[in-house]
């Protein structure tokens, strides 16, 4: 459990590459936990567990598309594959450099703009189900919203070349 | 728009959940060809995770304005990991979950602990509790007999009553320093459920949840509790829910839930999970207990 807790937001990062939202996510980690507990004993080495576990979300994700197989709107399981083999060296250092370089990009927003990409993300149905809440078409709310999300991305791909120089 | 900006829109749009499928369909050929283009898809979904899980770690906010002539109304939630997500063997983890509630009402959960006490080794002090976050009890880990399988996993706690005493306890204690602060106008509840079975007894048991909120924090619970006994003013709130199984059920799961809505100025929950023998000519025998969850939720209901 402790391991689990430990790498929960790693192991997070690394099944939304796979799964189209963010219950997905949820109920495919919920599985692979379970999985981690009966299979705990096969793991030899603690330092092995984000790799292990990993290997177990994985799995778990595959089983998830292919009983998801009349969704159309979700990636084809050899496109997932090909994610989940070229997502697996990111580390979690990685993961915290890119943090770290988000939060940064966030304080350089408004408020304004921060509250609304945030409540974007907060959103199990996505820019959807905000516009429904807000009584606007999805839409035009997405051209705002994607017009920040990017925004962001690109600032984080900056800080992280930045720093890259900086450090080597 | 130059065709890498058309693609980020395209990977952006489906993570937002704004594809339809034709878009999800060329998305999808097109990261089968290109490995640049799935890397930039590996990168804006890191960046979608981080950016909920800075979304979450918000402050609760009733509600804002912002971007464009309407108010748009956020219903701040914490998401999070799991829905009653991790809920089943690692839910230690912390995490706010959405309650679909009708009439406007606006309810978020987080699981304090599941216990399903799997672990063979574990080993309780058999007293009130000192401490926060553990188990104070006469209980052991043990695979069931009788007949019992685990409601999860595959073990159970044995509670073994002291004899010749006709209740006993299992009690564990919640710091609400542990939590965040409860945001303007919401109302706080602890909601407990555990599951009971006593198949060997040849009692009358009655299985009980019972909650109490002190003011005290949770190393000075001890001193509150014993004082209580005595002059019953130490307790701020206090719900018990008893069941009495039937005579011909005692070897099955039977599940008690309690709920205590927790005043203002408490700082410790007790969590009391336990035995009371009807009979007190009769000798007590050990029952079981699983499947424990404990969550906090918080409610905000629209002003009238």
């Amino acid at each position: 459990m402790r391991l689990f807790v430990r790498h929960e937001r790693d192991l997070r990062v690394f099944a939304r590459g796979m799964l189209p939202n963010w219950p997905a996510v949820d109920d495919v980690l919920q599985e692979a936990s379970v999985v981690m507990w009966k299979k705990l004993h096969q793991l030899e080495q603690e330092e092995d567990f984000f790799t292990w576990a990993r290997v177990i979300v994985r799995y778990e994700a595959l089983r998830a598309r292919r009983n998801a197989a009349r969704d159309r709107l979700v990636l084809s399981e050899e496109t997932l594959e090909l994610l989940a083999d070229e997502s697996m060296p990111t580390t979690g250092d990685d993961l915290e450099r890119e943090r770290a370089a988000l939060n940064g990009c966030l304080k350089k927003m408004g408020d304004e703009q921060r509250d609304l990409v945030f409540a974007a993300s907060m959103r199990d149905g996505g820019v959807k189900e905000l516009a429904e809440a807000t009584n606007r078409t999805a839409n035009s709310l997405y051209k705002l919203i994607g017009r920040l999300r990017a925004s962001l991305r690109e600032c984080v791909q900056r800080e992280l070349r930045i720093q890259e120089e900086t450090h080597g | 728009m130059d065709k890498s900006r058309e693609h980020e829109e395209l990977i952006d749009r489906y993570l937002t959940g704004m594809a339809d499928e034709a878009e999800v369909e060329q998305l999808d050929a097109l990261l089968k060809e290109d490995e640049a283009l799935r890397q930039t898809f590996l990168s804006a979904s890191r960046v979608d995770s981080h950016l909920r899980e800075r979304a979450i770690e918000q402050p609760v906010k009733k509600e804002t304005e912002s971007a464009g002539p309407q108010p748009l109304r956020f219903r701040w939630i914490n998401p999070g990991a799991a829905a009653g997500l991790l809920i089943g063997l690692f839910s230690a983890s912390v995490v706010w979950a959405a309650i679909p509630q009708g009439g406007g009402i606006t309810r978020t959960s987080l699981d304090v602990v599941t216990e399903d006490f799997e672990d063979p080794d574990m080993k309780l002090k058999p007293q009130l509790p000192t401490k926060a976050n553990r188990w104070f009890g006469p209980l052991v880990s043990v695979a069931p007999e009788g007949g019992v399988t685990a409601v999860q996993g595959n073990r159970v706690g044995q509670l073994s009553p002291h004899p010749g005493s006709r209740t006993e306890s299992v009690r564990y204690v919640v710091d609400l320093e542990d939590y965040p602060e409860l945001a303007r106008g919401h109302a706080r509840s602890l909601q407990v459920k555990a599951s009971f079975s006593a198949p060997f007894t040849q009692q009358e048991p009655k299985f009980r949840v019972e909650l109490a909120a002190f003011s005290e924090a949770p190393v000075d619970v001890r001193e509150a509790w014993q004082q209580e006994r005595v002059s019953g003013d130490r307790v701020l709130q206090q719900v018990m829910r008893n069941h009495l199984p039937s005579a011909d059920a005692l070897g099955e799961w039977h599940e008690v839930s309690a709920s205590l809505e927790i005043p203002e100025g408490s700082r410790s929950v007790v969590i009391s999970l336990g035995v009371f023998h009807l009979d007190p000519d009769q000798p007590v025998s050990d029952f079981y207990l699983d499947g424990v969850e404990v969550q906090l939720v918080d409610t905000l209901e629209p002003s009238t």
